[in-house]
């Protein structure tokens, strides 16, 4: 498991945990983010980190990617 | 009850909704690209069989759990006013995600919901077939495929209206095909939670609807409940039912149910919608420009470069038109001057109307064009990822990334963009955005600096109007910190956002939107501006004999009496303290009196700048324009916004005091080297 932010582009994942209160779970999950979903990362080159989920493309700060921990898959 | 004659729609961002709105209601609005462009609440009329309805445009939102102001709003409107029917617009190339809303806005219950499959050409051309008919039937709900831009489905959408506004006929009856359920004990939890709440509460809300917030702990319906006599033993219920469930999951309930909503979701999609693209099979265009504009390294010089280059068309491509506007006035005011015979007439037309109203409208071209160029922006999709590359420095602010779009809207102007901040989740960040936004430099204040520019820095006004630009922004940086630091201390919150694909913005929307922004213009300068001239040459003219806008005049002893104030600052003439007084106004009308007073617009007015002020105390001018006290429209929406007049008066008070103080060092320090 790591955080979404060391993950290279083209890797598909897993979401395993998202760190953060009431708040920012909701907010993640409204937006598609919860455990068990996959993920592409698309870019991340050090600024945001942007991942394909449900279809859409969505852009991820920094400091929020390094709270979604997540899984690659083989 | 419900008004049936209210249509509320629903929809996530970038689902076409305001599209969809504009094709049922014929009116004329803006479609935007970033998340969010729909903050105000929008109403239109759609006339069917005869009747009117009330068609109401929600801010886009992705759930109901309402973290910001916007959601607040869409979600309040669904609960409290209960429309009669819901048109829940989603992105039909995008089901998984945008069904997440639809489901929570069905399993609400208190409207008919129809579901409207918005671009369903994006969908076809990325090789989906959905079969809209079988899913409609398993769901319980219509469901019109349309593709809003095209205006194809829109009549199909009107027809299910009317059936719903009639009452449903026979061959259109709608059974719940297979209701949404969560897992049996969370099922379970509810219907105890259900039963347990009282009747004052379930007369406003619906109580299944509330025992489901409660479970997800959502605080503001806790909060409704600990008002009434048994909050107590039903919070303490909730919480017992919640640690239950807990332990036996493993993780937190409201994770637990989003994922199911999500699951039923998958399986619907999966069921109805065939050959499905493989998620993020193959990079497309948008992703290879977004691995350059988005990189670490790379970003931030894009931006700038894309920002300058925003600029200088505003400035030399606006100038160009401005010379042959300049020129009619010049036109006009020679005409005038020779044909009318009654002195305090042509005084009037020449010195008032011409040198007061035609010294702004002679800038229209360069407002025009900046709004054009932000609309680009808005509609090509950049300004969504501005906001990841701007991230690490709003972060540097104490800001979030997301306050990067109201803070470039308030380049056109800090009213819309301060309503803009609703988008912010935290009352924090949305309140520090708020009192920064007026140094972002509106076009309103873009006339004093072309002016200024053109008559002192002839060869660099380009750079001097970028630099002043620029001064704002590092303002507004150190500015928001400090406030961070002096009234909230604490984290901010995450930034994710949708990243629409770029697309080439159609010239007619970007050109109408750029119109319609400016048309505000001209029509504040044929009534504030125009009012605020009157009364300028009035003051100016009399009392009578003293002198047309000599120092005698009621304006002049008017600025007579400020002028010593602004002596540290190199411009301590009553004109200039005059503009300056009556800009609080509106910004325009600080070049609009320096018109009326020197009776001259265009070229001539920048010959009276010239001979006046001398290159530092030019730029002293300018500075103090762009920092001193936000206009009334602007100090009338921080109120409203904040709900606090305190922070109204603390916007005017600090600005007035930097304003001032920054002109005086520029003057004084710059005297030291000169």
């Amino acid at each position: 498991m790591c955080p979404l932010s060391m993950c290279a582009p083209g890797e598909k994942v897993v979401i395993q945990r998202i760190a953060g209160g009431w708040g920012v779970k909701r907010r993640m999950a409204d937006m598609g983010f919860y455990p068990g979903e996959r993920l592409v990362v698309v870019n991340s080159s050090g600024g945001p980190v942007i991942v394909d989920v449900k279809g859409t493309r969505v852009g991820i700060g920094r400091n929020m990617a390094n709270k979604i921990f997540v899984t690659i898959e083989r | 009850m419900s008004d049936n004659r209210i249509i509320a729609l629903a929809g996530n961002p970038n689902s076409g909704k305001t599209t969809i709105f504009n094709a049922l209601t014929g009116s004329n609005q803006r479609v935007g690209n970033w998340p969010g462009v729909t903050v105000e609440k929008k109403e239109g009329v759609l006339r069917l069989e005869g009747t009117d309805y009330t068609v109401v445009d929600l801010p886009g939102t992705y759930g109901l759990s309402a973290r910001s102001i916007d959601e607040r709003v869409a979600r309040d409107f669904l609960v409290r006013n209960k429309p009669f029917l819901v048109a829940v617009i989603l992105d039909a190339s995008n089901l998984e995600r945008n069904m997440y809303l639809a489901l929570q806005i069905m399993e609400l219950g208190v409207s008919k919901v129809v579901l409207v499959f918005n671009m369903m050409d994006v969908a076809r051309s990325r090789g989906m077939e959905i079969d809209a008919r079988a899913m409609s039937i398993f769901l319980g709900v219509p469901i019109v495929p349309t593709i809003g831009n095209k205006k194809e489905g829109i009549e199909d959408l009107k027809r299910v209206i009317s059936l719903y506004v009639r009452g449903l006929s026979a061959d259109n009856k709608m059974e719940p095909g297979s209701p949404f359920k969560y897992r049996q004990d969370i099922e379970d939890a509810i219907e105890q939670v259900e039963s347990m709440i009282p009747n004052e509460i379930a007369r406003e809300y619906p109580a299944r609807w509330v025992a489901i917030r409660l479970m997800e702990d959502d605080s503001e319906y806790r909060d409704i409940v600990a008002r009434m006599s048994s909050g107590e033993e039903i919070l303490g219920k909730v919480d017992a039912l919640r640690q239950h469930l807990e332990r036996i999951l493993g993780y937190d309930v409201e994770t637990a149910m989003a994922e199911m909503r999500y699951g039923y979701i998958k399986g619907v999609v999966r069921e109805f919608v065939k050959r499905r693209p493989s998620i993020g099979d193959r990079l497309s265009m948008s992703d290879r420009i977004d691995a350059v504009v988005t990189n670490r390294y790379l970003g931030l010089p894009i931006f700038l470069l894309i920002m300058w280059i925003a600029f200088m068309l505003t400035f030399n491509l606006g100038g160009f038109f401005s010379d042959y506007i300049d020129a009619f006035f010049t036109f006009v005011g020679s005409i005038t001057a020779a044909h009318i015979r009654t002195e305090w007439l042509a005084s009037f037309i020449c010195d008032g109307v011409i040198g007061g109203v035609g010294a702004v409208l002679v800038f229209l071209p360069n407002i025009f064009m900046l709004f054009l160029m932000l609309s680009i922006l808005e509609e090509s999709g950049y300004m969504a990822r501005g906001a990841f590359v701007m991230d690490k420095l709003m972060h540097a602010m104490g800001l979030h990334g997301k306050s990067f779009i109201p803070m470039v809207l308030g380049f056109g102007c800090n009213v819309p963009a301060i309503m803009a901040t609703r988008t912010l989740e935290n009352r924090k960040d949305r309140i520090i955005t708020i009192l920064v936004n007026p140094l972002m430099s509106c076009s309103a204040r873009l006339p004093v600096y072309v002016l200024f520019a053109g008559a002192l820095f002839s060869a660099h006004q380009g750079t001097v109007i970028f630099s002043i630009y620029i001064l704002g922004i590092i303002l507004a940086v150190v500015l928001a910190r400090i406030f961070k630091s002096m009234f909230f201390k604490g984290e901010t919150t995450p930034l994710v956002m949708e990243l629409p694909p770029y697309h080439i913005p159609e010239p007619k929307g970007v050109i109408l939107s750029a119109w319609q922004r400016s048309a505000l213009f001209v029509r504040k300068a044929g009534t504030v501006i125009f009012a605020a001239v009157i009364l300028i040459w009035l003051m100016a003219s009399f009392p009578l004999g003293a002198g047309y806008a000599s120092e005698h005049t009621l304006i002049g002893r008017l600025g007579s009496v400020l002028a010593p104030v602004f002596s540290p600052a190199g411009f301590g003439y009553w004109q200039a303290a005059v503009a300056l007084f009556f800009g609080i106004l509106a910004k325009e009308v600080v070049v609009g009196t320096l018109g009326t007073l020197y009776h001259t617009t265009g070229s001539g007015l920048s010959a009276v700048i010239a001979s006046h002020f001398s290159p530092l105390s030019g730029y002293a001018f300018m500075v103090m324009t762009l920092v001193y006290i936000p206009c009334i429209a602007t100090i009338a929406v921080i109120k409203r916004e904040t709900n606090s007049w305190a922070w109204a008066g603390f916007a005017v008070a600090y600005s007035l005091i930097l304003g001032w103080s920054l002109a005086v060092i520029i003057f004084q320090v710059g005297s030291l080297f000169a």
